[in-house]
């Protein structure tokens, strides 16, 4: 390999400008140092040319070191040529003796720029010096000579510059490179930190970033991620993505779906929270976060599952209570005191019955079983028998109850959960409407949408306007309400409002404390149950 | 002639208010606490309506009602039980039945009415 790294240097250094000018140098100075000496002798010895070779040993020496020059050019001539070929260490001394520099220390930037300009300011000065003693004109070759050197010593004078502007560049790139890749390892330790999984995607929904958790979750590996859809990998998202998307939501969005991975290794239930990424008041993406709801959602289930089941189990006792008391009741032959009693437990029994149904009501709105089955439902014949069977304490609050019903064709709806939805506003404009107050129904066809518009007016005790706001809330009672009636348990209208949106319906009112309340019902006429809670 | 009507009821505290009932009426009732021992009945008697619960240790209201149907399409069947929801009422009514009823939400002067009602008609 040095032979070869040898070779190299020294064909380097014969090819070089520089070589080709001390070649031609030392050529003008054998001419120069010639001319010289042949007018000293021209006029030491008269022209007498004869004599010239006579002169004893002084002349001998300087034709000597003529001929030594002589040779000396030829010589690297011809390696300049090729024709001679001396060997790296031959050809170092040789370049040594001349040029008092070794063929390494030439080869290298510095040492050659140092040594052109050294060489080229003695040169110019022995010249100049030359000249300006002998009076004799420089060559009009050596003087383009000189020109090109000055030229060649500025490139390379200006090279190295730029060489040293660039090698700092680098240098500066480098460093910010590396300060960019220590970003790059800190964002993604931080986002592999993260327990959840993390996918974010552009507005067309083209993933770009991903976590280890989000692999890990999905049964995908990163690669097989990145710049797929969205909505390939997570299709149950689409709707909501898109929603996000193309409203220019910036909420949050929240959703639980089924996951199963493409190799059907994963089987868990997955918490989507998709977050927009918004730049300058535009969605620009999406940050969906995952988490692994699996354990929490069955969990969550058994005890939803729990209070379901309960509920059924409850009722087989009530209805033991119910039916024994209505026995023991029916014996018309009864001590006062214990009909009173025994009337109490039936009455207590009914309560517990209410709560049970509501419990179960909310153990299947929150299990997302609710099932429609759609039937024609008369509301006249409807409203009439609901009315009826809330006759005890109609009658006993001795309330007016109004019917308006301007809408005679029959709705398609399921009528056990109409039941519960109206007779649960009814029951409470019963319940909290005053002795001898007035209670108005009114069914119309609503404006714009296919629907029945149901209000339910009373004259009752109002809901508090600071407390409106929760009236739908799961087990809130407004405080005027609880005074009136201890029984309540807070879930009806909260069951009413979710079971009415499942419907794709709508429950809202208007309240004055005091003055009354009036509920408005929009059912659809023709239920759409596909897609219910 | 009385009528004659099968109870299919596991819960006794119940079954003994209809039993009552009924009787205080003139009706002769048999009781069945099980899915197996009310198949066997209706196997070998005739009744003129059942009441049928549909939650039964063994064999449950559902299947009775089916083998019911197998047999007898016009037999009047009086469902009363705990399930409420749309779809129990749906399958039931599939079968056909006479009236079902939730227990824990009707008198039981209610659901005696309707039997007569059945029995009569």
């Amino acid at each position: 390999m040095k032979n070869n790294n040898d070779l190299k240097i020294k064909k380097t250094v014969i090819k070089s400008g520089m070589f080709r000018v001390f070649t031609a140098l030392i050529f003008s100075f054998t001419v120069i140092i010639y001319i010289i000496v042949f007018v000293i002798w021209y006029l030491k010895y008269n022209a007498n040319l004869d004599t010239i070779y006579t002169e004893g040993f002084t002349n001998v020496l300087i034709l000597f070191i003529l001929i030594l020059f002589v040779f000396g050019w030829i010589f690297l001539y011809g390696v300049y040529m090729g024709v001679v070929r001396p060997s790296y260490e031959t050809f170092n001394i040789i370049f040594q003796i001349v040029s008092g520099l070794s063929v390494d220390e030439y080869s290298s930037d510095q040492s050659q720029l140092k040594y052109l300009q050294d060489f080229m300011n003695s040169t110019l000065k022995q010249l100049e010096n030359a000249s300006l003693m002998r009076k004799i004109d420089i060559s009009t070759d050596t003087e383009i000579y000189i020109k090109k050197l000055k030229h060649l010593t500025e490139q390379n004078k200006s090279l190295l510059e730029s060489k040293k502007n660039l090698s700092q560049l680098v240098d500066r790139l480098e460093k910010q490179q590396k300060l960019l890749e220590l970003e790059k390892a800190k964002t993604s330790a931080i986002i592999d930190a993260i327990p959840n999984g993390l996918v974010a995607s552009s507005r067309d929904g083209n993933i770009f970033l991903v976590n280890q958790e989000s692999e890990r979750l999905l049964g995908v590996n990163a690669d097989n991620l990145l710049g797929k859809f969205i909505y390939q990998v997570l299709p149950s998202t689409t709707e909501d993505e898109l929603d996000i998307k193309s409203s220019n939501n910036k909420i949050r969005n929240t959703r639980v779906f089924d996951y199963e991975s493409p190799d059907s290794k994963n089987k868990i239930s997955i918490e989507n929270t998709a977050n927009p990424i918004v730049l300058n008041g535009e969605v620009v993406g999406v940050v969906d976060v995952l988490r692994d709801k699996t354990q929490e959602h069955s969990t969550e289930r058994a005890q939803k599952e729990f209070v379901s089941i309960a509920s059924h189990q409850l009722r087989t006792p009530i209805t033991s209570i119910k039916w024994n008391a209505e026995l023991v009741l029916s014996n018309p032959n009864l001590d006062k005191d214990v009909r009173a009693a025994v009337d109490d437990i039936y009455k207590s029994n009914d309560r517990m019955e209410k709560l049970v149904n509501a419990l179960l009501n909310l153990s299947r709105i929150d299990l997302g079983k609710i099932k429609f089955v759609k039937q024609e439902i008369n509301l006249d014949k409807y409203i009439t028998s609901l009315i009826k069977s809330l006759d005890n304490d109609i009658i006993r609050k001795n309330i007016t109850i109004e019917k308006d019903i301007k809408f005679d064709k029959p709705i398609i709806n399921d009528p056990v959960y109409i039941d519960i939805i109206v007779g649960n506003v009814l029951s409470n404009a019963v319940k909290y409407t005053a002795n001898n107050g007035k209670i108005k129904l009114k069914v119309s066809n609503c404006q714009s949408k296919d629907c029945i518009l149901l209000e339910i007016s009373d004259n009752g005790l109002g809901i508090p306007k600071s407390q409106q706001s929760h009236i739908f809330g799961r087990l809130f009672r407004a405080d005027n309400a609880k005074n009136t009636d201890t029984d309540g348990n807070g879930l009806g209208l909260y069951v009413v409002k979710k079971l009415i949106e499942s419907m794709k319906g709508n429950v809202w009112f208007e309240s004055q404390e005091n003055k009354g309340t009036t509920f408005f019902l929009e059912i659809p006429i023709v239920l759409d149950d596909t897609n219910v809670i | 002639m009385a009528y004659s009507v099968l109870i299919v009821e596991d819960e006794q505290a119940i079954s003994r208010v209809l039993d009552l009932k009924l009787k205080q009426l003139g009706v002769a009732t048999m009781l069945a606490s099980d899915g197996v021992s009310a198949l066997e009945l209706i196997k070998s008697q005739t009744f003129d309506c059942i009441l049928l619960d549909l939650i039964l240790p063994g064999i449950d209201g559902f299947n009775i009602l089916e083998e019911i149907r197998k047999k007898d399409k016009n037999m009047k069947v009086i469902v009363m039980t705990n399930l409420g929801q749309p779809e129990d009422r749906a399958r039931v009514q599939k079968l056909g039945v006479t009236g079902y009823f939730v227990k824990s939400e009707t008198p039981v002067t209610r659901l005696i009415e309707e039997v007569k009602n059945a029995l009569e008609t």
